[in-house]
């Protein structure tokens, strides 16, 4: 199996792109990738100051590393958690990464916004599933550091974790989620722009480039995370792709190409009584759970 | 790629195994497996069941190329599906 752009030994096949690419030549190729997302997209300008939420997995350190590389200004966003050893081995991966490569590290804790308590912790307290107790708080945290700071926010989504969402929002025609899955968002009052330079990246692409590049990436899992519906229908995809090379990519992009059709209105906004930031209601879901819990 | 030979060359670690002779041994989240003589990762994958998709080979800290017999070493298997 050789490299089809060097002639070298390969050590990755992509079918569906139908080439083979060795180390070097796939770390050149997946930032090719994310540049042609980037430009295809419109996700970031030369001078956009990018804040990378970052997880101490693959992706998200990987993104880093790319956007870094490619000469974007960057800062680490990395939030505690809370989930026992699991958030202190991901912090140490992120503290190492950024100091090998000098670079500058927020970190937000949500034991500081709740009186001492993690996502466990207000799982139980608050009876709510704790995945999408976490999702609704680190999106409220990465929005609020981002817009305070005047950053562009990147994430480390990538094309499996988008088709995947896309499956799960098609299953249910759930028509909001689908107006707003886009690989930008832009800012507006209380809402800090955000992109997804990986969406046309897949997860294997990703877990190739981190260890090709030496990025330690933390492999364990969020102990929450078993059994989730994502993890299913990623499942689903992968049979697919197997049998039919390509068919992920072509789900998203092709659904990018009719994704305006989902987008209507947009739904009115007030600010928080509580924060300011953007709400449907009189408080945001963050403010009201820290009303919940203080009673 | 060749067809993997039967159970023999699969062989779980507390069988003990042949000691003098080269093995590769498959590192797989918690479990062990040997194998003896050449094999591919390609082959690796079949014997374990994996789809190629899902996960990748990395010996001595790189990636395996996936076609390229190896007769002794550890190979780690990383998967590559996260999330939740």
């Amino acid at each position: 199996m050789r490299c089809r752009m060097c002639g070298q030994r390969a050590v990755l096949r992509l079918k569906a792109y139908n080439i083979n690419l060795c180390q070097e030549c796939l770390k050149k190729f997946v930032r090719r990738r994310v540049q042609k997302a980037i430009r295809d997209y419109r996700l970031l300008k030369r001078d956009d100051r990018v804040l990378v939420a970052v997880s101490g997995g693959k992706d998200s350190l990987s993104l880093w590393d790319l956007l870094q590389g490619l000469g974007y200004r960057t800062k680490g966003l990395y939030i505690h958690l809370g989930i026992g050893e699991y958030s202190d081995r991901s912090e140490r991966a992120v503290l190492e990464f950024a100091r090998q490569r000098n670079l500058e590290v927020h970190i937000e804790r949500v034991r500081d916004h709740f009186d001492g308590l993690g996502i466990p912790e207000l799982s139980r307290l608050d009876h709510r599933p704790p995945c999408s107790l976490c999702g609704m708080i680190k999106r409220y945290l990465m929005n609020k550091v981002a817009y305070e700071g005047g950053w562009t926010l990147a994430t480390g989504h990538n094309l499996d974790d988008e088709a995947a969402a896309l499956l799960g929002n098609v299953l249910d025609w759930k028509e909001g989620y689908l107006a707003r899955q886009s690989p930008r968002l832009e800012p507006r009052e209380g809402f800090a722009a955000r992109v997804k330079p990986l969406v046309l990246c897949s997860e294997r692409e990703m877990a190739a480039y981190a260890i090709s590049s030496g990025i330690q990436y933390i492999l364990e899992e969020c102990p929450f995370s078993h059994g989730a519906t994502s993890l299913l229908y990623k499942d689903l995809l992968n049979q697919l792709e197997e049998h039919s090379p390509g068919s992920k990519l072509r789900f998203y992009q092709n659904f990018l190409k009719i994704a305006h059709l989902f987008r209507t209105e947009q739904v009115q906004l007030t600010p928080c009584q509580n924060c300011g930031y953007p709400t449907t209601g009189d408080l945001c879901n963050f403010c009201r759970l820290k009303e919940r819990l203080s009673r | 790629m060749k067809p993997l030979e039967p159970v023999n060359r699969l062989l779980p670690r507390d069988t003990g195994g042949v000691k003098n002779s080269a093995m590769v041994v498959v590192l797989h989240g918690d479990k062990r497996f040997t194998f003896q003589g050449k094999i591919t990762g390609f082959e690796i994958l079949k014997a374990l069941g994996l789809r190629e998709e899902e996960v990748l080979l990395v010996k001595d800290g790189k990636l395996l190329p996936m076609d390229l017999p190896v007769e002794e070493g550890e190979i780690r298997v990383i998967p590559v599906i996260s999330g939740g």
